[in-house]
Order: structure tokens, then C-alpha cells, then sequence
């Protein structure tokens, strides 16, 4: 709760700020970051029971908050405070005379990923969906001059909208099966109605499309390559898995029954579209920007097995797979920053050139591939594991059909690697060789703790898990 | 105690070589690699000590995943040509030069302790930890320092090794999801309790990704060019080294999960055809290092097939041949290196004649090959007829196939040293561009394999007594 009222008050302070403080975008930054500590604070005594703001009820009719919430959502705002922390140069860059903006939509962004990891009403889902995607719509085209920065916002917007309405639509049919908003087994045990059921198909059908895995990822390639760097970081990181863990919600608060036994391959047909379209068209892309476009809607695959297996260690998988995740994803976009067009043969003989930054984006991209002795291995360990122990004839394929993508998606991944270590640069490229800019002191000192963390979780997973039973 | 040891110091002057400048890293490698080789010593000497060869402690409780090593009879052997042949290898390499010596020995070494890992692990989590471990500083020692070809060749490794052992992982998973008590300890493992059924898909699973490692027909398609294209150490430890941990996880990890089970006939064919295909190919090579690789492929084919008959001599024949494979095929691979440092070709149309100028190395290359077709006397003689003799009590037909092995084995191996050392000697090579007479040390090199292949040939019994740890 704490963590809600902190966010949308720091957005809008923030939103007031371009009055006063136009000129001295410096301490956009510093004020931004004191909000993200407070943020952690406040959120973690809540954690341990000690309320900053007291509402009626903490479980009330709107929100539901357990342990689990409040854990990932410090994971949210760790991964926000090094996003921001990584990126606040870049951040000034985008639009200088509307930095304070970015930063206000941004926390309102956060705002919307805090409501959908505790909501617990149909209407708080909706309300966290739109305060988080409207932001992301105008952020999405903060890049004004650039025409493919348009292209992204507005096609962004339409099937955003539309998604948005497919939502609706679902929630009003379930409100017309059950009679109420609230979504707890109990409410929707008779929704075993068709009125129902093709409520929950549409709202799990908006959220899939929300989260950008097959057979609803066409916006993705086109909207995470139009958008600034800095927020295609932002949204393949935070936002993804923030709206995966709301479907998790979702599920979870739906009894079994209501669930029908449709649903497993519902879900099954989705992972096996979703890995086979992320990796396949990752191997044929030009550019690492779009590839990693590509890859995200792979891994989100990978996350989704959470959806099929519903049981512990999917929840504890869950959140391994979104700390490593974002932490890889937020590494390989800081790097990507340098650059300003990244194609692979742009990443030839980074190794000679910078070699600090090819060691960083190594380990990112060995930890996306699922090496061990970095945090993807149990992250895709914690997967897979759970889709074994939810049984089932279905387990052992769809395991295998995993690995097999998770083989393949180290083609493409390596290929970034080949490029640094193994390629020399051409000689006579002179565009090349100036247009990567070398890591500030900052960011190298960030960048160096991520990767150590992500070694460190490759190691001992069980540091992040152990929370979820205090 | 000391087989943590075993794998924390290789790490440690890993380290210390990615730190240390280029000058000095020979000699840190050597020293760490001799290090290794005393404290196996030590440990063969302690072995019933429990303090010493057994470490565990808590890693992933609530997997129940330890980190738990343990030394045992095959591990141990392993470990001691693990050591063996690193010291050797390291110790040989400095004849080859290689830019940025320090990142090559320190990546060496780190292989080193991967293996060590993968040879001493209580726990299936961990091993396959070490499993996978040892495939990433191969990946960056075959693409920076290997031949023309480096780049597409080793991804090509990379993605088939990495795809096997992730259906090793989906195996051990598998497994793991049924143990009684939901434990990667190896004792939980064999208490596994599967349907026909499910034995049989678990046995493909593992199948595939130990066929890759070792490998054998059909998953075998990288290993030539692989071979063909690492830099040489790379390729000694390769085949030497890492071709074994697949029969290894055979016999440690897929032999005891499995109860009452009868390999299914379509493995055995496999190894059979693996066996006959890779001694015919060896026959027509026309590239001594392609040829040396191809009759890795058939002897590791043979002590595939000698476990999956299932048979207890075949089993602790193949197991002393694992051992002595390894000795044999990096002290050929050290034969090459020479060749192809002084003549810049190992293709038979480019060499012959060479008995006349290098006496000592024909010596060395002729002993070598001798040991590589099995002939009394050499160390594989014991294991190979242990092997044939286990095979024959499981099925003769299938012992007729096997026999032919050496056969062909014979006449590639004796082709290759008519091809080489004897015929004509070609005028280039009668003036070779780099004149260098074999370092003292180098020969020292080569009689320390010549005397351990006569020695296990006479007198294997200490190898059966590791066994038997």
C-alpha cells in the first residue's frame, strides 16, 4: 500500500517540478532516486508489519497483500533504482525540456506495476493496466522528431487500446456471471457458465497480449525497436514481468474447477508458439536491438511455464526468472546505449576495444541463454522443475520442446559474443570504431554489482527464495 | 577435503593467470597444474581417510542440493589421468606458442577444475553444474586460438554439446521430480523406483546427451572438425579428457539409476555402427589429425558398447580403457603437434619418409600406435581384451563386430605410419622451415608416455586397485 501512495505522490511532485525547476535537470535525478529509497523503505516495513499509512484494511475488497507481493515488489524497485541509476543520463537526453515529465510517467508507471501485483478486484486490475500503459503510450513517443519513435507510440496506442477494450469486455462478462468485481474463489465459483468462462478467456487473452507472447506479439518487434532505448529497457524489464505476475494473480485467485480443464493447453499451446516465434525470428535479425525484441518475447515463453505448472516452485521460479531477467536485460540495454545503431558487426573486437564492457555483456547474455554459474540456469531450472512436479502426461515434452528452444536461443545469443571476442573490426570502418562511447565511472560500478548479483544467484538461488517464508 | 582442493586450486591460479601479465604464465600453469597432480598423489594415498576424500555441506537446501564430492573407484582413476594428462599437456604446450598465453593456461585450467568437478560429484545438481561448466572456457579456447575455421566449427560444438546437456538436465530433472525424498544426492537417485516405460524414455534422454559428449553415431558431426580445428592442447584434452565424462555419467549416473534394465538393441546397434563407420572413415582419411579422430570415435564407440552389454568385465575393462584411451590419445595428439609445428601439414600426401630424419619421433609415433590398436604389452591390450571377453559371454555376433574394430584399427594405424615415416621423403621436408631439434624435455615428455603405457600394458593391477576405491 505504502508503496502505491509513495509512487503516484512522487509522479505527481515530479509532474509539478517542470514549473519551477526547467533548467536544472540534475536534480530531477537526485530527487527521483530519493523517491525510489523511500519507495524500498517503506515498502519493506510494511513488509514487517509497520504501516505508514493506515487504510481500513489491508486485505480490503481492493487489494491483497502477502508476502510475495511485498517482496517482488522490492524487486520492482530495485530494478527501477538501477534502471534509473543506469539511464538517468540518457533520460535527459530524450527530450531535455520535458525530463521531469519522463520521470513523473515513469513513476506512474510504477505506480500501475504496484497495483497489479496486489490487486485482488477486477477493478484494481484494470485501474493498474491503465495507469501503467497510458504512460507508457506518451513514453513510447518522447522521442518527438524521430519518425519510427511515432510509429511505435501510435501503434502502441491503437492495439494497446484495443487490448484495453478486449479487457473490459471480459471483466463486464465476468461481473455479469458472478455479480461482483472481487475476485476470490469464492466469488467465482459459479462461473462455470459460459458467460463466465468467456469473461476469464478474454481477460487472460488482454493480459497475454499486455505481456507481448504468441499468437498476440505483433506489436512487440516494431514497438521495442521504434522506442528509445532507454524505455524499450524499461518496458521489456519491469513492465513484462509485472504483467505476468498479474496474470499469475489472476490464476491463482480462480478455482480449479472454473479454470476447466481447457486451460493447460490453452497454455501449453501458447509457451510453444511464444519460444518458437521469439527464437526462430530472433535468428534472422539484423540488428541486437530487435533481436533482443525477439528474445524477450522468447524468455517471457519461458516465464509463462509459471502459468502451467501453478504450484510453489513456479512462484519461487517466477521471481528468480524476473529478477535474472530484468538484471540481464537491464545490463545488455545500458551497453546497447553506447551504440548508436548495433548491428552485430558493430560489436566486432569490442573485446580489444572495451574490454570491461564485452565481460558485462557476456555474462548478461551467457545468464539469457541459461549457462550455469549464472542466475538464467535456475531460472529456467526453477521452470522446468515446476512443470515436472505439476505432473501431468504433457511435463516431459513440453520440458524438452523448452530445452530445445533454450539450445536454440544460444545461437543467437553466442553470436553477439562471437562478434566481440573472436571478429576483428574491418579496418576501414571509421563509423564504427566512433560511435561506441566508452562506460562512464557510474555505470561501470553498477553494471559491475549487477553482474556480480547475477553470478551470485548462479550460485546460490536460494538467497532470493528464502524470503518468500519469513 | 582434498578433492575440494583438487578443484579450488586449478581456480584459484586460474585467477591468478587472467590477473597476472603474459611473461610468467607458463610457469604459474605448470606449477599449478603439478600442484593438482601431488595432491591427487596424496589423495590416492588417503583415500579411506572419509575427512579427506569427502566434502559436503549445504548448498541449496531447499532443493536439497548439496555440494557434496566424494571420492570413489572410477572418479579417482579419472581424476588421477585428469591430472596426469593436464600436467602433461600444459607442461608440452609451452613447445606450441600462443598469444595471450595467460588467458589460454588460465581458461586451461579452469577446464581442469570443471572435470575434477564433474568426476568427484555426490549430487546430480552439482554435477551437472561441473558438466556444463567445462564446455564455456573450451568454447572461448577453441574460437580465439583454434585453426581457420575456429568460429563456425566451435559454435557448431557449442550448440550440440549445450543442446545435449540439456536434455542431460531434463533426465536428471526428471529423475530428481521422483526420488523418495526429493534429493539430487546420488544415493536417492539409485533408489529411483521408474516404470518400464518411463526407464526407457529417461534412457533416450540420457542416450542423446552422453552419445553427443562421447561421441557416437549419430550425434558425432562436430567432433572431426572440432578436433581438427582447436588448438592442439585443446583437442589433447578433448579427446583425451572430455570424450570420457560421457562414459563416465554411463557408469556413475545412468547405469545405477536404471534397474533392471536392458539396453535397448537400437543403442547397441548405434555403438556398433559408430564403431564400423568411424573405423572405415579412419581408413580413407587423408589428414593424420582427422584420422586420429575418427579412431578416438571408434574406440569410444567400442567402450560404449562394452557398458551397454551390461557385462562386469566388459564394465571394468571399458573402465581401465577410459583411463588408458586417455593416456594413448593425447601422447598421439603430442606426436601431431610436433609434426604439424615442424612440417605446417599433417596430411599424408604432404609427409613420408620422415624415418630418416626423425628417428626418436618415429620411434615414439610407432609405440603410440601400437598401444592405440591394442597390442600386448601396451596398456590397452588389458583393456580392450577384458572388454571383448565381457562382450562375447553378452552376445557373439555383437563380439564379431567388436573384433573387427581392431582389426581396422591395425590397418589405419599401421597405414598411418607407412604413410608418415615411411616412402619417400619429400625435397620441402628434407629442409623444413623451422629446423628445431626436439627440446630435451619434450622427449622427457614422450618417454614419460611410453613408460606408463608399458608399465599399465605389464602390470594393470594398480589401476584395478583405484577401481576397486
Amino acid at each position: 500500500m505504502n508503496a502505491i501512495i509513495i509512487a503516484s505522490l512522487g509522479a505527481i511532485i515530479l509532474m509539478l517540478t517542470n514549473l519551477f525547476f526547467r533548467k536544472r535537470s540534475k536534480l530531477l535525478s537526485v530527487f527521483a532516486l530519493l523517491v525510489v529509497i523511500l519507495l524500498i523503505v517503506f515498502n519493506t516495513l510494511e513488509g514487517q508489519g509497520l504501516l505508514f499509512f493506515y487504510p481500513a484494511s489491508l486485505n480490503s475488497a481492493f487489494f491483497q497483500f502477502s508476502n510475495f507481493t511485498y517482496l517482488f515488489n522490492n524487486v520492482l524497485i530495485l530494478t527501477f533504482l538501477i534502471y534509473i541509476l543506469l539511464n538517468k543520463n540518457y533520460l535527459l537526453l530524450i527530450n531535455p525540456d520535458h525530463s521531469a515529465d519522463i520521470y513523473a510517467l515513469l513513476f506512474f508507471v510504477m505506480t500501475g506495476c504496484f497495483l497489479l501485483t496486489s490487486y485482488n478486484n477486477l477493478l484494481s486490475l484494470f485501474l493498474g493496466i491503465e495507469i501503467m500503459t497510458i504512460p507508457l503510450y506518451v513514453l513510447a513517443g518522447m522521442d518527438k522528431k524521430n519518425q519510427k519513435s511515432n510509429e511505435a507510440s501510435l501503434k502502441y496506442f491503437l492495439l494497446g487500446a484495443f487490448s484495453t477494450c478486449i479487457l473490459l469486455m471480459g471483466i463486464t462478462l465476468l461481473y455479469g456471471a458472478t455479480g461482483s468485481f472481487a475476485l476470490n474463489p469464492f466469488n467465482t465459483l459459479n462461473t462455470t457458465k459460459l458467460l463466465g468462462q468467456v469473461g476469464m478467456l478474454f481477460i487472460f487473452f488482454a493480459l497475454l497480449f499486455k505481456v507481448g507472447v504468441a499468437p498476440f506479439h505483433f506489436w512487440v518487434p516494431d514497438v521495442y525497436d521504434g522506442t528509445p532505448n532507454v524505455f524499450t529497457a524499461f518496458m521489456a524489464t519491469i513492465v513484462k514481468v509485472v504483467v505476468i505476475i498479474a496474470l499469475l494473480n489472476f490464476i491463482n485467485a480462480l478455482t480449479p474447477n472454473c479454470i476447466g480443464k481447457s486451460y493447460k493447453t490453452i497454455v501449453l499451446f501458447v509457451i510453444i508458439s511464444t519460444l518458437a516465434i521469439g527464437n526462430f525470428s530472433a535468428l534472422s535479425q539484423p540488428n541486437v536491438k530487435r533481436m533482443m525484441a525477439y528474445s524477450s518475447i522468447a524468455q517471457a515463453g519461458f516465464m509463462l511455464l509459471a502459468l502451467y505448472a501453478l504450484n510453489d516452485l513456479a512462484t519461487q521460479g517466477i521471481l528468480i526468472y524476473a529478477i535474472v531477467y530484468s538484471l540481464s536485460t537491464l545490463t545488455i540495454f545500458a551497453i546497447l546505449n553506447k551504440f548508436s545503431l548495433a548491428t552485430f558487426s558493430d560489436f566486432n573486437g569490442l573485446a580489444k576495444s572495451q574490454p570491461l564492457m564485452a565481460c558485462f555483456l557476456t555474462v548478461a547474455l551467457l545468464s539469457l541463454t541459461g549457462i550455469p554459474l549464472t542466475g538464467g540456469f535456475f531460472a529456467k531450472y526453477y521452470m522446468l522443475s515446476a512443470t515436472f512436479f505439476s505432473g501431468g502426461k504433457y511435463a516431459l515434452p513440453l520440458v524438452i520442446i523448452c530445452l530445445i528452444f533454450a539450445g536454440i536461443s544460444a545461437v543467437y545469443y553466442l553470436k553477439v559474443i562471437q562478434a566481440m571476442y573472436f571478429t576483428t573490426p574491418p579496418v576501414t570502418s571509421d563509423h564504427a570504431s566512433i560511435t561506441i562511447q566508452p562506460l562512464a565511472t557510474l555505470e561501470k560500478s553498477i553494471l559491475l554489482l549487477v553482474v556480480i548479483a547475477i553470478l551470485f544467484l548462479g550460485i546460490f538461488p536460494s538467497i532470493v527464495t528464502q524470503w518468500l517464508y519469513f | 577435503m582434498l578433492a575440494l582442493l583438487l578443484i579450488i586450486v586449478p581456480l584459484l591460479f586460474a585467477l591468478v593467470l587472467f590477473a597476472c601479465k603474459e611473461g610468467g604464465a607458463k610457469r604459474i600453469a605448470v606449477v599449478g597444474s603439478f600442484i593438482n597432480l601431488v595432491i591427487v598423489g596424496a589423495l590416492l594415498l588417503n583415500h579411506n581417510n572419509p575427512y579427506l576424500s569427502n566434502f559436503q555441506i549445504d548448498w541449496i537446501s531447499s532443493l536439497n542440493a548439496s555440494f557434496h564430492l566424494q571420492v570413489a573407484g572410477l572418479g579417482m582413476l579419472m581424476a588421477c589421468l585428469v591430472a596426469l594428462a593436464f600436467f602433461l599437456i600444459i607442461l608440452f604446450s609451452s613447445e606450441l606458442s600462443y598469444k595471450n598465453e595467460q588467458y589460454f593456461y588460465g581458461l586451461l585450467l579452469f577446464v581442469e577444475a570443471g572435470l575434477m568437478g564433474v568426476f568427484f560429484a555426490h549430487d546430480a545438481l552439482l554435477f551437472y553444474f561441473f558438466w556444463e561448466l567445462v564446455i564455456i572456457p573450451i568454447y572461448f579456447l577453441c574460437s580465439i586460438w583454434g585453426g581457420e575455421k575456429r568460429i563456425q566449427v566451435t559454435l557448431n560444438f557449442f550448440i550440440y554439446t549445450f543442446l545435449g546437456s540439456l536434455f542431460l538436465l531434463a533426465a536428471l530433472l526428471y529423475i530428481y521430480s521422483h526420488t523418495p525424498d526429493h534429493s539430487f544426492a546420488w544415493e536417492s537417485f539409485t533408489k529411483v523406483q521408474l516404470s518400464v516405460k518411463e526407464q526407457r524414455v529417461i534412457f533416450w534422454l540420457l542416450f542423446i546427451a552422453l552419445a553427443i559428449k562421447m561421441p557416437v553415431f549419430p550425434f558425432h558431426t562436430w567432433q572431426p572438425n572440432t578436433y581438427k580445428e582447436s588448438p592442439l592442447p585443446v583437442t589433447m584434452v578433448l579427446s583425451g579428457l572430455l570424450a570420457k565424462m560421457g562414459l563416465f555419467a554411463l557408469l556413475q549416473w545412468v547405469l545405477p539409476v536404471l534397474h533392471n534394465f536392458a539396453t535397448p538393441q537400437l543403442a547397441i546397434i548405434l555403438c556398433i555402427i559408430s564403431i564400423i563407420y568411424a573405423s572405415v572413415i579412419a581408413l580413407q582419411q587423408g589428414d593424420l589429425k582427422k584420422m586420429v579422430a575418427y579412431s578416438s570415435m571408434a574406440h569410444i564407440g567400442l567402450m560404449a558398447l562394452a557398458i551397454f552389454s551390461m557385462n562386469a568385465t566388459a564394465i571394468s575393462g571399458a573402465s581401465l580403457q577410459m583411463f588408458n584411451h586417455g593416456i594413448n590419445v593425447v601422447a598421439l595428439w603430442m606426436i601431431i603437434a610436433l609434426l604439424e609445428k615442424k612440417y605446417q601439414t599433417t596430411y599424408f600426401t604432404n609427409l613420408g619418409g620422415l624415418a630418416k630424419t626423425e628417428p626418436l619421433l618415429t620411434l615414439f609415433f610407432v609405440i603410440f600406435m601400437l598401444a592405440n590398436i591394442g597390442l600386448p604389452l601396451t596398456n590397452s591390450f588389458v583393456g580392450e581384451f577384458l572388454m571383448l571377453f565381457g562382450i562375447f559371454s553378452f552376445n557373439k555376433i555383437i563380439a564379431l563386430f567388436a573384433g573387427l574394430s581392431l582389426i581396422l584399427s591395425a590397418t589405419y594405424s599401421l597405414g598411418a605410419i607407412q604413410k608418415i615415416f615411411f616412402g619417400n621423403l619429400s625435397e620441402k621436408n628434407k629442409h623444413p622451415l623451422i629446423a628445431s631439434a626436439n627440446a630435451r624435455w619434450v622427449v622427457g615428455i614422450l618417454v614419460i608416455f611410453t613408460l606408463l603405457i608399458l608399465f599399465f600394458g605389464i602390470y594393470p593391477a594398480p589401476l584395478f586397485k583405484i577401481l576397486q576405491f
